[in-house]
């Protein structure tokens, strides 16, 4: 038994939706990514597509409604959750601190709201600058995961610099450091859900925050 | 005279050795500096722009005012917070009022999470209302 390509799954889920005419220039416009077979696709390639078809079925002056998006979606993925998103960047300049934000706006363009995705790339710099200033290099990893209804990004920093001394103390508000850095952990733990840090003097730091939005 | 001054220019030029070091265009208006912060800046870049300013205020005359325009800055973190607010001092240690004309709303919202308070700055939403601060009007030739 051959499994279906993502455009078969498309033009199943569109059937009696759309008409036939908007059919084939709808699937004619689809990423690259649509040949593949149902189940492949990452959660960013499977949030495009959908994005992509629903912006071609609002040329023709329909809608997808909420329910027929995500049985789109669960067409797309076969009915499992789809694989979540990697991405990696070693940081060991300010020019790589830009590359972070960049990354991180647009990974989250599909999934977060506007104030969010600043939000979100806001802290990914920040905790791009605490490596390149502290510990002068390291790697940034931004993984989105599908959660049930939802999507999660998260952002874990990692270095083998001089570690953070007394974590607690610093999460606390009332660490002043001359160089900002305890003010910038708690600015970026405001900006997401959560933050954890795991460091020690001497055995580097890592930072790990997140932040959950809904999927439409 | 006139060689010493070319020589001089020389040397600001030499001193700036960013190899991509992008071009910031400072315009004069009235009696106020007008200039664009470009969407993405490397540190030195950033550097760049506060000596450049700086330099024009202290070089002419009757300046009062420096409006920089940040609505293409699609991201402040607390870095680029601290350098807008050193232009800022800056500027008004040279004598002349520091206004930021247009920062995005999603910025706005970003800073004060972040607890970042851009005190050595003012803010505007307009070019207008910018110049109205600075109780500066444009007249128009009806």
């Amino acid at each position: 038994m051959t499994v279906p390509s993502v455009r078969d799954a498309v033009s199943r889920a569109l059937g009696g939706v759309v008409p036939t005419r908007a059919m084939a220039s709808i699937l004619a416009t689809l990423p690259p990514t649509a040949s593949q077979s149902v189940g492949t696709l990452d959660v960013v390639a499977t949030q495009e597509l959908v994005k992509q078809v629903s912006a071609g079925v609002k040329t023709f002056g329909g809608a997808l409604t909420l329910v027929a998006t995500r049985e789109l979606r669960r067409a797309i993925c076969n009915g499992f959750t789809p694989a979540p998103h990697e991405a990696r960047v070693s940081v060991s300049s300010d020019m790589d601190v830009l590359v972070v934000q960049t990354r991180c706006q647009t990974l989250c363009r599909n999934f977060f709201g506007a104030t969010d995705c600043v939000r979100l790339a806001t802290a990914a710099s920040e905790l791009a600058r605490n490596i390149y200033l502290y510990a002068k290099r390291g790697e940034l990893t931004l993984t989105l995961t599908e959660e049930f209804s939802g999507v999660c990004l998260t952002l874990v920093a990692r270095d083998q610099g001089p570690g953070i001394a007394n974590v607690a103390h610093v999460l606390s508000g009332n660490y002043v450091s001359k160089t900002g850095l305890g003010r910038g952990l708690i600015g970026t733990r405001a900006l997401l859900d959560g933050l954890e840090i795991d460091s020690a003097p001497g055995r580097g730091t890592i930072v790990k925050g997140w932040k959950r939005a809904r999927l439409a | 005279m006139a060689r010493a001054v070319l020589s001089a220019r020389r040397m600001e030029f030499a001193t700036d050795d960013v190899p991509s070091a992008p071009f910031f265009s400072i315009l004069k208006l009235g009696a106020c500096l007008f200039a664009s912060v470009p969407p993405q800046l490397r540190d030195v870049h950033a550097r760049g722009l506060q000596d450049a300013l700086a330099r024009r205020l202290a070089s002419e005359r009757g300046l009062r005012g420096l409006l920089l325009d940040v609505s293409a800055l699609g991201i402040v973190d607390s870095y680029a917070a601290k350098v807008l607010g050193e232009i800022g001092a800056s500027a008004r240690s040279l004598g002349a009022r520091a206004i930021l004309v247009g920062l995005r709303p999603a910025v706005a919202v970003t800073l004060v999470e972040l607890g970042i308070d851009l005190t050595h700055v003012e803010t505007a939403m307009s070019l207008e209302r910018a110049l109205s601060l600075l109780r500066m009007r444009l007249v128009s030739e009806a």
